[in-house]
Parts: structure tokens; C-alpha cells; sequence
């Protein structure tokens, strides 16, 4: 399992649209990726779930990976989480 | 919290709106949630909607400010900025109506929602009020996405 930590700097956290695409993201590998932000957590492949979380500026999550994929898609993840969240 | 104008002749005509069919597919019937006139989503002015890259749906440019619930469900989510209500409904449906676009931007002036996360809704609930003038006066498109999330899941997902 892979696992790193961010802390979130977009001004409006994971609304709609980043949620949206963090799940395309997530879909393209067969690993199951995790976000988990205190005792809530979301696979990254539902839109709906992710939004549900509520994350917002300042907020620090875990992401974990886990799946014969894991390496390139915790790079992946982290990659888009840096670069939109 | 603003003041919206109590018209309950109007909002009994506008709750009838979600008899009429916007989406299918094996798990069950989504209505419309928003009076006013539907559109493509292909027409939505937002390239990550329109694209579909987020789940089929539709776009309904609204005719008034008040949103029932679609079909029977449980609220997933409501954004803080009350905008946007996700509702999980029969076989996993994940249905999203988000109101405006970059209407997040607003941090919530307009939007009041009447449902908290894991409440459970009936078809033709309200459950959200926005004010036109303000999504306007902000310099917003006014446009209700609707979005099954997850159309994906479906083999037999129809829009009609």
C-alpha cells in the first residue's frame, strides 16, 4: 500500500468540478484509492462521496493506494492532487 | 435569511415538475428538478460538464428559483456553499444538481438548502431556493446541471 498526505491550499477545496475529475483520475487504475480526512473517508472514484467530505482549505487528508498498480497511480493521484487541490 | 416570495399556489404547480421523466436507466426514474427549459448538455457553458467527463445529465436554464428533489433518496451531500445537492437513490444512483456555474464562487449569497447529509428525501420535496438576480448580479450562468454521476454504471442510462 501507498500513502501520502496533503495539506489543501485551492481556495474552494474539493467542490464539483475537482471532484469530478479526481475521480476520472482515480478510474484509470485498477488500485483503490483512498481519501481519508479524520474519521471520513471516500473512494476517489465517487464523484459524490468526495464532495461529501467536505474538504476545504487548510484541511489535512490521507490518501492511500492499495492494488497491483499502486506505484504509478499514487504518483498519478498525488500529481493532481498538488497541481489542483 | 433573504427574502423569497411565499407563493404556495406556485410552488404546488412547480413540485409537479419532477412527474415529468429527464433520465433513466435500470435502477429507477429521475425526474426534473428545476422548472424551465432543458438543454443539451453539450450546451452547458462549461467545458468539464459539457464534456461529460463527469456523468451524463442535463442542463436546465431555470424559469424560478426553487429545487425539488428529482427522485426518492438520501442526501450524500450538500455543499457548503449550498449550491450543490447530491442525492443517492434507488441502486446506487448518484444524482448531482448543482446550481449556476462557478457558482461556488458565491460562497453561499442566493443559496438556501432545506436538507442536511443523510436526510432522507421523497420525489417532489423542496430542497433547495436560489435567487436568479443574485447568480445574475454575480456575473454567473444561471444553468442547473443535472448529473447522474455514475451514468457509467449503467449499460441501459437514457436520457430522454
Amino acid at each position: 500500500m501507498k500513502e501520502f498526505t496533503y495539506v489543501i491550499t485551492d481556495e474552494v477545496g474539493i467542490h464539483a468540478r475537482p471532484a469530478g475529475l479526481l475521480a476520472q483520475e482515480a478510474k484509470k487504475f485498477t488500485s483503490t484509492v483512498m481519501f481519508v480526512k479524520g474519521e471520513k473517508s471516500a473512494k476517489a472514484t465517487s464523484m459524490m462521496k468526495l464532495m461529501g467530505m467536505g474538504i476545504v482549505k487548510g484541511d489535512a487528508i490521507t490518501v492511500t493506494v492499495e492494488g497491483d498498480d499502486e506505484d504509478a497511480a499514487a504518483a498519478a493521484i498525488e500529481a493532481f492532487v498538488k497541481a489542483n487541490l | 435569511m433573504f427574502g423569497f416570495r411565499k407563493n404556495t399556489t406556485a410552488e404546488a404547480g412547480g413540485a409537479s415538475i419532477v412527474e415529468k421523466t429527464i433520465m433513466t436507466c435500470s435502477a429507477g426514474e429521475i425526474g426534473q428538478p428545476v422548472r424551465g427549459l432543458i438543454i443539451p448538455y453539450a450546451e452547458i457553458q462549461d467545458p468539464i460538464f459539457s464534456g461529460g467527463m463527469l456523468g451524463q445529465g442535463v442542463g436546465i436554464e431555470p424559469e424560478d428559483g426553487i429545487v425539488y428533489a428529482p427522485m426518492d433518496g438520501v442526501v450524500s451531500t450538500v455543499a457548503d456553499s449550498n449550491h450543490a445537492i447530491g442525492i443517492t437513490g434507488d441502486g446506487e444512483m448518484e444524482l448531482l444538481i448543482h446550481v449556476g456555474i462557478d457558482t461556488v464562487e458565491m460562497k453561499g449569497d442566493g443559496f438556501a438548502t432545506f436538507v442536511s447529509e443523510g436526510d432522507q428525501v421523497v420525489k417532489g420535496q423542496k430542497i433547495m431556493e436560489f435567487d436568479r438576480d443574485k447568480i445574475k448580479a454575480a456575473g454567473k450562468y444561471e444553468t442547473v446541471v443535472v448529473l447522474l454521476t455514475n451514468s457509467d454504471d449503467y449499460d441501459d442510462f437514457k436520457l430522454l
